[in-house]
């Protein structure tokens, strides 16, 4: 009898030991969310890059959307969504705008997380001098997402602190002015303390190239004039020859920002470009009118004619570095805002500096007014086609309505998602018209 | 033996000679009352003396014995006998096996009940019930077999996922599958695998082979279920394997092969030719004016109207997949015309040429290229035996079977070895062990551009298989891949494992109590290949591309427990189980990927130049449980249960470590009254009622913490992102289950009638809560909601005929669930492609539009877009909208169309589902007809949305030869039209399908020889039989196959988002393997 109480026992016992052990279980590629040591604080500074390369965000979309919104692209893929873009009737569950929106806001975290807590990291080897530039970096991040939000969507809700809790979280969309205004007070911030040179982050010369992309959405020419002088100042961009060496090489001297990808850490540019016998999927491909757009001499063209070999895109294993700022825009936005204030002259040599590169030949001095708006224009769409601009570059110069079909005005933004809408009861009645 | 013998016979002469010469000896044998087969080492004693012996290898006995005697036979499985010696001398004895004890017994998680006492809901399956069927595992083998088991196969994948779902499910965001408890021991199941295929998961349920299961017993309510608690709520389904029995050792040999075939012809795809004429009117319906010299003028397309030379070269222009074509213009007409290069020319892909005659089309049939007959075959061997001390079952098994599409297959091998060992009167000791091994090959399918069956109906038929080089054809303004590539030339290996066993010992301490201990591990690995070659879409454009995953599951779990059983007088019976459950999860894996490899002949990721990912990763998680059950019943006339089961899960949130799960039943066994003694009629007739509260915990492992998550980089530097907002209170959902039943039996049990009506009501149901994504995150896990099943269940079994030479019985069941989710957080929602999860609607609801019409003419077009106009709006559905477009209506009457017009058109739920089983025996001919049945539930159809969308390059099937056009107007096929403007093709009622089907499911026809002839041989018998598996269907369901499910549940490894789908998007068929009709031969062979 005595041996079987034995091992009862001992049963119980072993069990017991089990007990203690098995609620015990941690998570072994997450950590909490307390950042305690300087390595962590710039694991999660890079997290907040790594927002941006989401092919919802600056990985994809970002590039084709504006160009397929504007014609540029045509959609002759799969996705549904695309192709509610590509007819600009697009409904408030489209797929692509609710990630985009949800990405961008994701990001905007990412960034408030750095910039709250990034000076509470108490770590010896942890100097102000970086803690201020990674807060710098984030800030201008966060700069260019709600640039990125109010081109698209208008006013839309301000949000400066992470997200600790489920409480508090519905918040109301601010006006476009506030919006602009925050971007400018993060640009403003960030300046000092962000670095000269740094190949695939955010610099000064970011912050310029921002301020003055944002001027020229405002149309505050004097101060796209002045940030672009401020740039050309720095002696540190030019114009490189030839045009397709910008995309062949990367992280040229024209080059402002661009996001690098690594094989291991891709994205899906030329993916969605390419046909499928090259190993894409055929989501679009730039259209016959933007192939006419194109002179023939224009070495830009090859965009659109030698489809599949040599796009702006064209690394099918998806390392492309899709440049956010270059310093052809710098010097369009800058002929773009002397045209606008009747600085002709100055206007036609910048823009021809675009044109001679791309090997047509210069404008006469003849070209003015409206006409060397119109050149300028032109020359922005042949240069920047597929780089994120088309499509506003046609809505803040009015020119949508005269060139794009079925147009009417409410197209000019893109809906609040629907489950935003219903998530948010803050912005349940703050729809953006026509939707 | 034989020294034991002597040593007994010696103990025996001792004996007689102490004893006075009244004694004498009695002679006899004992037998099986199973076959008739002797039966050595029972046990003979004298009541009330410390004699006995044993029966010998032929169960023969002599034992001496005092006048007036009490002899006791006994014997491990056999019911104890007793006999009065009298005036006898040979007394032979038929042992009854405790088995066919007339009062059955089912099995209750933490020991056995006998049926006529449970107080519970619990369905049976035994073994006899599944054999000979071609099926891969246990859950198939539920189908139809247990009344409210809704048992769906999501794809005819070989070796693929299953739905199980008991009364419905209670979940929306976690597993709705049953906890699988195996011998006692609660297993891993899902799916394993690192690789997608579409959904196309696998199943580790089908490691356990149907044939080596003695019984599934299924626990329905809360009474049965509460004692494993926080995992029950979803039902339990205890598996138990064959073991050993005593007596002479049984070799069974079963062999059965055969050949699976698609079983119907819908979705039959459009010739090239007529692709290539409905590719054109597309775009000239789009963008076309047709003038009166055959030209055309296309305004609508790009900036400014062009005019083209013809149709066919806008058509050309549009589709033609070459990339040496070219636009000209001719100078004094200014006309466009479209130019294709010679080799183009060549293929006869979309040119100029083939738009003007489209008979010189190319005429692919993919589908003929990738379905095939597909063979199947099934081998196993078992051995059953064992003495009064040992028992045995030992088992092997092949299983092989090939998918009707190409490339897809399953292989197993598995093993088994139970054995139990009495070690004294007081010890019993046991041990199970299982193993499992195999490969399966998936294809890919569903959502997939590159998938098979996706392909052949994706792509269109005027593409050739190959082009004239050799190569695969190709659409290049397709993004889908050539279907026959896509079903040849990956290499898709998955290879998996399991061992699954345990050992056990058994303690009686004092008469009544026992004490019971098992320690047992469940091991689950696996291991994917995938290659895929430079000819595929895939990989073209990287050299090749490989994946490499391995890794596994371990599952320890422990249980102690006592039981005790007492009876005062046989009046007041009690029992009682108490102990407790320790068990630990944890479950690995690594991954590597490569791309860039030397040519397509080395597969293995270290040939490829580039490491484009590596991956070690891992979680884990714990369950501590005591649990208690409580049984009373007075005279086995009224019966009372108590349970109550404590669970704590690492899973929980800190705030609510701790769940209780009582339940409490009570039955009345009415036959048993006085009053009833003279009904003879009734044999049987009891009335039970249950209350209780089970648990759901399949939340994420994490689910309650706030993380960051890691395996992100920028530059090559590691990156942190943030995962997920903690919530501190998560905890599982919590159901309560209320039945009331009624067991009857008649004319002695010929006729037996079963029927229960269930209340379950879950509450705190994990939801992803949207909250604003302007916080960051888009959801965060709430127990919120709360969810409603509530059904009946009806099952009555009839003896028909019952004589010498024909026997005749039948079983039908049938159940009816009806489910509403009755609390959501917030709005409504989307999910799958066209399933909405809303108050008060069922689970599996479809939303959408109702087509109203289709426009007939621009007057009737214009009205509408006044009328929207006046009712503030700009145009009723598109400014885009033509005749030969479908008219939506406007349920909410607001003058336009737009999302909020869409309203339920029906649930993937069923109103109905059961069965139907015959079976007949007459003389050595035995013939089982089960048939199968669904009623009342909607299938979306979103093959259809694709394959009759007339808007883009997809391949297209026959329903669109009946497309309007302007000379064919009476049609409810909308027109074809490049980008459908008017968004024909969106969810609506033409795509949501009646699911409703009658299905032949197993046909089974087989003959036994005659034992005369089979003894000559020294075999006990052999059969043949034919079987024919989903033999005829009846349903109206348009698309392949009515059994179908895209979204599965089982994704072990990826989990949470693919759960919402399975349980909110049940029901949608996209693009998914249609299940097989299968034939096989097969013979059992038993010595």
């Amino acid at each position: 009898m005595n041996k079987y109480i034995i091992l009862i026992f001992s049963a119980f016992l072993l069990g017991l030991s089990a007990c203690e052990q098995v609620l015990v279980q941690e998570p072994q590629s997450q950590v909490s969310t307390d950042i305690k040591d300087a390595a962590t604080a710039r694991a999660v500074m890079n997290g907040t890059y790594n927002g941006f390369q989401s092919a919802d965000y600056l990985g994809t979309r970002y590039q084709l959307l504006p160009d397929l919104q504007g014609g540029n692209l045509r959609w002759t893929g799969t996705f549904s969504d695309f192709s509610e873009i590509s007819n600009r009737s697009i409904q408030t569950n489209n797929a692509s705008v609710t990630n985009m929106w949800i990405r961008i806001y994701n990001t905007i975290l990412r960034t408030n997380i750095v910039i709250k807590s990034t000076p509470l990291v108490q770590d010896a080897t942890f100097t102000d001098v970086e803690k201020n530039q990674i807060v710098a970096e984030a800030r201008l991040m966060r700069a260019i997402s709600y640039f990125n939000l109010v081109r698209w969507w208008g006013g839309v809700p301000i949000v400066t602190e992470p997200t600790a809790s489920i409480d508090g979280l519905n918040v109301p969309r601010n006006t476009v002015a506030e919006v602009y205004k925050q971007i400018t007070t993060d640009i403003d911030a960030a300046y000092p303390n962000l670095s000269a040179t740094s190949k695939g982050r955010i610099t000064k010369g970011t912050a310029l190239a921002l301020k003055c992309r944002v001027a020229l959405y405002q149309k505050d020419y004097a101060t796209v004039i002045s940030v672009a002088n401020q740039i050309q100042a720095l002696n540190q961009y030019a114009l490189v020859t030839p045009f397709q060496s910008i995309f062949s090489v990367q992280n040229t001297k024209e080059s402002i920002w661009e996001i690098n990808f690594e094989t291991t850490n891709s994205n899906s540019l030329a993916f969605f470009l390419f046909s499928s016998s090259l190993g894409g999927r055929n989501e679009v491909r730039p259209s016959p009118a933007l192939t006419a757009a194109y002179s023939l001499t224009d070495t830009r063209r090859i965009l659109t004619t030698s489809y599949d070999v040599q796009l702006k895109y064209f690394r099918i294993n998806g390392t492309d570095f899709p440049i956010v700022f270059r310093y052809a825009e710098v010097l369009l936005n800058k002929a773009e805002a002397l045209a606008e204030t009747g600085k002709d002259a100055e206007a036609l040599t910048l823009v021809n500096q675009i044109r001679v590169r791309a090997g047509l030949t210069a404008s006469p001095a003849t070209l003015v007014g409206q006409d060397l708006k119109d050149e300028i224009f032109l020359q922005r769409r042949l240069e920047l086609a597929l780089e994120g601009h088309y499509f506003f570059d046609l809505v803040r110069t009015g020119r949508a309505a005269k060139t794009l079909t079925t147009w009417n005005d409410n197209q000019a933004l893109l809906p609040i998602p629907d489950r935003e809408i219903k998530a948010n009861p803050a912005i349940a009645t703050q729809q953006n018209p026509g939707y | 033996m034989k020294k034991r013998l002597l040593l007994i016979i010696g103990m025996l002469f001792i004996t007689i000679f102490q004893i006075i010469a009244q004694d004498r000896v009695i002679m006899g044998k004992v037998v099986s009352s199973e076959d008739g087969s002797p039966l050595p080492g029972v046990s003979i004693t004298v009541k009330g003396s410390t004699r006995g012996v044993a029966t010998d290898a032929s169960g023969a006995y002599k034992i001496s014995v005092p006048n007036n005697a009490r002899l006791t036979f006994s014997f491990v499985g056999f019911n104890a006998q007793e006999v009065s010696v009298g005036a006898k001398t040979e007394i032979n004895m038929i042992m009854k096996s405790a088995a066919t004890d007339l009062d059955e017994v089912v099995i209750v998680g933490y020991g056995t009940q006998a049926k006529s006492k449970a107080t519970s809901s619990i369905s049976t399956i035994k073994s006899d019930a599944i054999k000979d069927l071609p099926i891969t595992g246990l859950d198939q083998a539920m189908q139809g077999r247990a009344a409210g088991v809704m048992v769906t196969s999501s794809s005819g994948t070989p070796g693929g996922g299953v739905n199980v779902r008991l009364r419905g499910g209670s979940s929306i965001t976690a597993s709705n599958e049953p906890l699988y408890v195996v011998d006692g021991v609660p297993i891993s199941t899902g799916s394993f695998s690192q690789l997608g295929f579409g959904n196309q998961t696998t199943n580790a349920l089908n490691d356990i082979p149907p044939t080596d299961i003695e019984s599934i017993d299924i626990l329905k309510d809360a009474a049965a279920s509460a004692i494993y608690g926080s995992r029950a709520a979803n039902g339990v389904v205890l598996i138990t394997t064959k073991r050993g029995k005593a007596g002479k050792t049984q070799i069974s040999f079963n062999y059965s092969a055969g050949n699976s075939q698609k079983y119907n012809s819908t979705l039959r795809s459009i010739s090239g030719t007529e692709e290539t004429k409905l590719l054109q009117e597309m775009v000239i319906n789009r963008y076309g004016v047709v003038d009166a010299k055959g030209g055309l003028t296309t305004p609508a397309l790009g900036t400014g109207a062009s005019a083209w030379r013809s149709p066919a070269d806008v058509a050309a222009y549009f589709f033609s997949s070459d990339g040496n074509a070219y636009v000209d213009q001719d100078p004094t007409t200014s006309k466009l015309s479209f130019v294709n290069s010679d080799a183009e020319k060549g293929r006869n892909i979309r040119t100029v040429d083939v738009f003007n005659d489209p008979t010189k089309a190319n005429n692919t049939n993919w589908q003929d290229q990738i379905f095939r007959t597909a063979p199947i075959k099934q081998y196993d061997l078992s051995a059953r035996g064992g003495n009064d001390k040992t028992t045995f079952f030992i088992s092997g098994s092949i299983f092989d079977q090939s998918g009707i599409i190409v490339g897809s297959d399953y292989k197993r091998y598995t093993g088994r070895i139970n054995v139990d060992n009495q070690v004294s009167k007081r010890l019993k000791v046991g041990a199970s062990l299982g193993y499992t091994y195999g490969n399966s090959n998936r294809i890919n399918n569903d959502n997939n551009i590159y998938g098979v069956l996706s392909a052949a109906l994706l792509m269109a038929s005027d593409v050739p298989t190959r082009f004239a080089n050799g190569s695969y054809g190709k659409d290049n303004s397709s993004s889908v891949e050539n279907p026959v590539a896509a079903a040849f030339e990956p290499y898709n290996q998955t290879t998996f494992g399991r061992l699954l066993g345990g050992i056990n010992a058994e303690i009686d301490i004092v008469k009544g109590l026992k004490f019971r201990s098992a320690w047992n591990i469940d091991q689950v690995t696996f291991k994917d290949d995938r290659f895929l070659p430079n000819t595929l879409n895939a990989a073209s454009g990287v050299n090749g591309s490989g994946i490499a995953t391995g890794g596994g599951n371990l599952n320890l779990t422990t249980s102690n427990y006592f039981t005790y059983n007492h009876s005062i007088n046989n009046i007041h019976n009690i029992n009682v189980t108490a102990g407790a459950d320790y068990q630990q999860s944890s479950y690995d894996y690594v991954y590597g990927s490569a791309t860039g490899f030397p040519g397509n002949s080395i597969k293995r990721v270290s040939a490829g130049a580039t490491k484009t990912d590596a991956g070690s990763d891992g979680t884990s998680w714990g369950l501590v449980s005591y649990y208690g059950r409580f049984g009373y019943d007075f005279e086995g006339k009224y019966l009372l249960q108590g349970v109550i089961r404590a669970d704590a899960s690492s899973r929980f949130g800190k705030e609510n470590q701790w769940g209780y799960f009582p339940s409490i039943s009570g039955a009345w066994r009415v036959n048993k009254e006085h009053f009833m003694d003279d009904l003879t009629v009734i044999s049987d007739l009891k009335i039970r009622a249950s209350y209780g509260v089970t648990g759901n915990s399949e939340i994420p492992n994490f689910g309650s913490r706030g993380l960051l998550g890691s395996g992100f980089a920028y530059q090559l530097q590691a990156a942190l992102t943030p995962s997920q907002i903690p919530n501190s209170n998560l905890k599982w959902e919590t159901t309560t289950t209320s039945e009331v039943g009624l067991d009857l039996g008649l004319f002695k049990n010929r006729i037996t009638l079963s029927a229960g009506y269930y209340s379950k009501y879950t509450k705190d149901l994990l939801l992803n809560v949207n909250i604003p994504a302007t916080s960051g995150f888009t959801t965060v896990l709430q127990n919120f909601g709360e969810m409603e099943n509530k059904g009946f269940e009806f099952v009555i079994s009839t003896e028909n005929v019952r004589t010498k030479n024909f026997t005749w019985t039948s079983n039908f069941n049938i159940s009816a669930n009806q489910n509403k989710v009755r609390k959501i957080f917030g709005n409504p929602f989307a999910v799958g492609f066209g399933s909405w999860v809303a108050q008060d609607e069922a689970l599996g609801s479809f939303r959408g539009y109702k087509v109203d019409k289709i426009f007939q003419t621009q007057e009737e077009i214009d009205a509408a877009n006044v009328a929207a106009k006046a009712a503030g709006g700009t145009v009723y559905q598109s400014a885009l909208t033509k005749p030969g477009d479908i008219k939506f209506m406007d349920t909410n009457g607001d003058g336009k169309i737009d999302a909020n017009d869409q309203v339920i058109l029906g649930s993937a739920q069923p109103k109905f589902f059961g069965s139907f089983t015959n079976d007949f025996t007459f003389k050595g001919f035995d013939l089982k007809i089960f048939m199968q049945f669904v009623s009342g539930n909607k299938i979306l159809n979103y093959t259809r949305n694709f394959s009759e969308g007339m808007n883009s390059v997809f391949g297209q099937t026959e329903a669109v030869l009946n497309r309007w056009t302007p000379t064919n107007t009476n049609t409810t096929v909308p027109r074809a039209v490049w980008g459908d403007p008017n968004s024909n093709r969106r969810v609506s009622d033409l795509f949501v399908e009646d699911g409703s089907y009658l299905r032949f499911k197993n046909v089974i026809f087989g003959y036994t020889l005659p034992k005369t002839l089979t003894n000559k041989i020294k075999v006990d018998r052999i059969r043949f039989y034919v079987q024919a598996q989903n033999l005829l269907t009846f349903t109206n369901y348009k698309g392949m196959d009515p059994e179908v499910s895209t979204f599965n549940s089982n994704n072990t490894a990826i989990g949470g988002a693919s759960n919402t789908q399975a349980n909110a998007a049940q029901g949608t068929d996209f693009l998914t393997f249609p299940q097989a009709r299968t034939y096989t031969f097969g013979v059992n062979i038993g010595f």
